[in-house]
């Protein structure tokens, strides 16, 4: 009885430790490495996120370019706001894919220092990458569904406009000759 | 007394309207190659559709049969007025059936902001815009900027009896040669020197940048014609700061100063009269404005904490006096940042560049250095006046292109556009702060779409209430024509609903 009774004790002693483990981590904030903000909110919150490292996350679009011989400038995108991210050569090693009309880019999680106004880039908005740039989704092509619809209507408009300006020059000849009798 | 328009009148109007739209449709050409080439089926079906409907409107308009006489100045006035307004909305239609536009309205606000070059932009995921889409607001600015009638007088098409009269429509100050269709293709020659020179610079600096190819050509293609053309829209949401250059910002300024110069200035230089740009009282007054304030805007910044680096005052501040003098609104700062991290000085100073705006028969806007260079010599004159005896006779005297003398009607004619201008701004801020903008975000935003600039704190998007939309519409078509036109337009339109005294 008492063995079952300590048993019993123990059980709930387990799972009260359990339950305040889940209440605790559900309570307490997630560390500062976990989360992530995306580029819109990089730019909503530039004042007190200036010279802070944060990790954004978004769709790195259009073009890679050179900054400097061991630099290059990737564009972020996420929430409609873009935002530019120095960094260096080896750590954009791993994105290759660029978002624009027919692709969604690599979804990218950055880690780096937030720049107001960048010393360095003559007061740019930018964020310095501190790690390399980790590829969570890999870049998709966008399906794009074609109206053909409208290009039958346009070439049977075009046609009828064919007609419309024979029909112009012959009234525009005849104008002309109106006006010199 | 306003002329009440007879159906002859009405007749000559829609038929010169109609040349206009069919060659919006000719134009379209262009993206739906680009469309072709770039594999990019959905938006050359928009193409198709949008040629089919702008040459069957353009041509409909166009087989009615003008006036016999010519093109009068009362003519002229309506026929620009009325072709800009149906030039936007024959150009909105392939935007329309773009994923990029909300609705047709959003279309026209951005086909109108290209063609008067403004640069305002309601897009929504511009970065995953089609080439073709990106190819066809980026030529309007090509158009209007050059003036969609001074196209149409290059190509000589149908509109000789009264050409004058337009290009004169069209807010340009005189001819820059003899013959007004000379005059339009030497326009379109100077541009096209600018573009070609621009292009050739800019696409061998994203080529050494890691661009490929394709994507080098036309991104320079594109920002070299909306520097030039002093217009603003950009290929990727973050405008000119997507692309991270100084260099880059160096060969847009120069030719945003290009394009915001008087053609007749350019006419001077290129004849081998290079002194032209040191005598003239407008690049006077431009240089003299853009000095003053790059001062202002300089003090402001480094009363910031975050742009007192001289780095950070050239390239934030200088760079956004040259962009928002010119007219062009290109900018390296995101639009929230306006308000609050530039400071409140270096933001009047912007504000007080854009409302000032560039040279005369250029593609600049606003009131424009001439204007401001004269009322400056009338003030002079007043006070010279007051100080002289009373039999004294005091002249003013200023040189553009030659020498002239200031007369008392037109300083009137400069008060008169000082005034339009100070009103359409006050009444767009009025109205912008009407719809729950902050006052000096509704008054950058109202100053920006009269004179076609295109800086914007925030307020323009595709969230903007309809109201709003509609009325910087009205401000951008109406700032591009320098209010005699439109306002002649409504003088008519309300004298045709008034019933007439003799019946």
């Amino acid at each position: 009885m008492r063995a079952t009774t300590s048993r019993a004790g123990l059980t709930l002693a387990a799972a009260s430790l359990t339950a305040a483990g889940l209440l605790a981590s559900a309570l307490t904030p997630a560390p500062a490495l976990a989360a992530w903000i995306s580029p819109a909110e990089v730019v909503a919150d530039v004042n007190e996120l200036d010279g802070q490292t944060v990790t954004m996350v978004g769709e790195a679009i259009g073009d890679t370019m050179r900054a400097d011989q061991d630099h290059v400038w990737i564009n972020v995108l996420g929430d409609g706001t873009a935002v530019g991210v120095y960094v260096s050569n080896e750590d954009a090693a791993e994105v290759e894919g660029l978002g624009d009309y027919d692709r969604v880019g690599d979804r990218v999680s950055v880690r780096g220092v937030v720049n107001l106004a960048c010393e360095q880039h003559g007061g740019d908005l930018d964020i310095h990458a501190v790690a390399p740039l980790e590829v969570l989704e890999p870049s998709a092509p966008i399906e794009h569904y074609v109206p053909v619809w409208e290009g039958i209507l346009g070439a049977a408009l075009i046609v009828v406009a064919g007609f419309l300006f024979r029909a112009y020059r012959a009234r525009r000849l005849g104008w002309v000759e109106a006006r010199r009798r | 007394m306003w002329i009440r328009l007879r159906i002859a009148d009405l007749e000559t109007i829609v038929h010169y309207t109609g040349i206009f739209v069919a060659g919006i449709g000719a134009v379209m050409v262009v993206p739906l190659a680009t469309a072709v080439l770039a594999a990019e089926w959905a938006p050359a079906m928009d193409y198709l559709l949008g040629i089919g409907v702008a040459l069957v409107v353009g041509l409909s308009m166009a087989l009615v049969r003008p006036a016999q006489h010519r093109i009068t100045h009362a003519h002229a006035l309506m026929i620009a007025a009325f072709s800009w307004l149906a030039c936007s909305l024959v150009a909105a239609v392939p935007l329309a059936f773009s994923p990029n536009y909300a609705s047709y309205l959003d279309a026209v606000f951005d086909a109108l902001s290209g063609l008067t070059t403004s640069g305002l932009t309601v897009v929504s995921d511009l970065d995953h815009m089609a080439y073709s889409h990106n190819m066809w607001r980026h030529l309007t600015h090509l158009i209007g900027g050059q003036g969609i009638i001074v196209a149409a007088l290059s190509l000589a098409i149908g509109l000789r009896g009264g050409a004058f009269a337009l290009y004169l429509a069209e807010a340009r100050d005189e001819k820059v040669l003899p013959n007004v269709v000379n005059t339009a293709r030497f326009i379109w020659f100077v541009t096209a020197v600018y573009v070609a020179a621009g292009t050739a610079v800019l696409f061998v600096l994203n080529l050494v940048r890691g661009m490929v190819l394709s994507r080098a050509g036309l991104q320079a293609f594109w920002m070299v014609i909306a520097a030039y053309d002093t217009g603003g829209f950009a290929p990727q949401s973050q405008n000119q700061l997507y692309y991270h250059s100084a260099i880059f910002e160096i060969v847009t300024v120069t030719l945003m100063m290009a394009g915001t110069l008087n053609f007749n200035l350019h006419a001077a230089v290129w004849r081998g009269n290079r002194k032209e740009i040191f005598r003239n009282i407008e690049t006077r007054t431009l240089a003299f404005s853009i000095l003053a304030i790059s001062l202002i805007v300089s003090l402001g910044l480094a009363a910031t904490q975050y742009y007192d680096a001289v780095p950070s005052v050239i390239r934030k501040g200088v760079y956004h006096v040259f962009s928002a003098h010119t007219g062009t609104g290109h900018q390296t700062l995101y639009p929230s940042q306006w308000a609050g991290d530039f400071g409140q000085l270096a933001f009047i100073g912007i504000l007080l560049a854009m409302g000032l705006g560039g040279g005369m028969s250029s593609t600049g806007g606003g009131i424009k250095a001439l204007r401001v260079g004269l009322l400056f010599k009338a003030i002079s004159n007043n006070v010279r006046e007051a100080i002289s005896p009373r039999s004294a006779l005091v002249q003013t005297r200023y040189h553009h292109i030659r020498d002239k003398v200031l007369t008392p009607e037109l300083t009137v004619s400069v008060l008169i556009f000082f005034t339009l201008f100070v009103l359409s701004y006050v009444t767009g801020t009025i109205v912008g702060t009407g719809y729950g903008s902050p006052l000096m975000d509704a008054a950058f935003e109202s100053v920006s779409a009269s004179a076609n600039v295109g800086l914007s704190t925030g307020i323009t998007g595709p969230a903007m209430p309809t109201g709003l939309k509609l009325l910087y519409i009205v401000q951008m078509w109406i700032g591009r024509l320098e209010f005699i036109a439109v306002l002649a337009l409504f003088g008519y339109v309300l004298t045709a609903l008034r019933p007439s005294r003799t019946s």
